[in-house]
């Protein structure tokens, strides 16, 4: 079974166990990956959110622990170290107007043989123009 | 296993009625559910829960609403919000 590399929205999606019916056909059929760029802006995000009515009132120190321990991944995730793709981001940086989270996202693509699935409404155009250069697949997922 | 496994020490921090009791956990690592919680969570006969380890407690919530909390941490719009706000960062933006 192939890859399918998530954004950090459907990455979200995973991990909160609430995925999207379209997320679900794709893992079915593939096993789920990431990047490390997602996964940092994920984790940014969650290290930001002030918490809801659990946790709210926790102090930052214990809202942190808990959020470090709901983005802390499955083994069944996979993520291309950035060793393997440093080069290759650099050249696709060159060629294409992507950040490095685009370039890291279409470098794990090409490196993995997997298509990138991202949510339709954080579809950036850079980002599929490069995936699409580099020959893998590019899916977005409705939520 | 410790015959006072998962019973509550009554009688001495704590008054009648505080949500705070103090259990034992056995040799084996052991410890009891809360009798109400194994009424509220429909746990009378047993079954899973999920635990989440904090470092300055462990949680131990509902089986299936350990992921869920992720929800509530960062919903959906929240993230998506976070993420518009990185507007033309070079590293982290959507392009």
């Amino acid at each position: 079974m192939t890859a399918a590399l998530l954004d950090d929205h459907l990455l979200r999606d995973l991990l909160a166990g609430s995925m999207p019916d379209a997320l679900g056909d794709v893992l079915a059929s593939h096993t789920p990956a990431t990047t490390n760029y997602y996964l940092y802006r994920l984790c940014r995000s969650v290290a930001a959110a002030a918490g809801g009515a659990l946790t709210g009132t926790w102090a930052p120190e214990r809202r942190l622990a808990l959020a470090r321990q709901l983005v802390e991944l499955p083994a069944e995730v996979d993520v291309v170290p950035m060793r393997l793709l440093a080069f290759r981001m650099a050249e696709l940086a060159a060629a294409h107007r992507v950040s490095t989270l685009g370039a890291e996202a279409a470098a794990a693509a090409e490196h993995l043989g997997a298509p990138l699935v991202v949510w339709s409404g954080d579809d950036g155009p850079g980002i599929r123009a490069a995936v699409t250069a580099v020959g893998a697949g590019y899916l977005t997922v409705a939520r | 296993m410790s015959e006072v496994l998962g019973r509550a020490v009554l009688g001495t921090k704590y008054h009648d009625g505080m949500a705070i009791q103090e259990y034992l956990v056995s040799t084996s690592g052991q410890m009891s559910l809360p009798a109400a919680a194994r009424r509220r969570w429909q746990l009378e006969r047993g079954g899973p829960v999920d635990v989440i380890d904090l470092g300055f407690g462990v949680l131990t919530v509902p089986h299936g609403h350990g992921q869920g909390m992720l929800d509530e941490l960062l919903p959906r719009d929240r993230h998506a919000a976070f993420v518009d706000s990185l507007g033309d960062d070079p590293d982290l933006a959507t392009s």
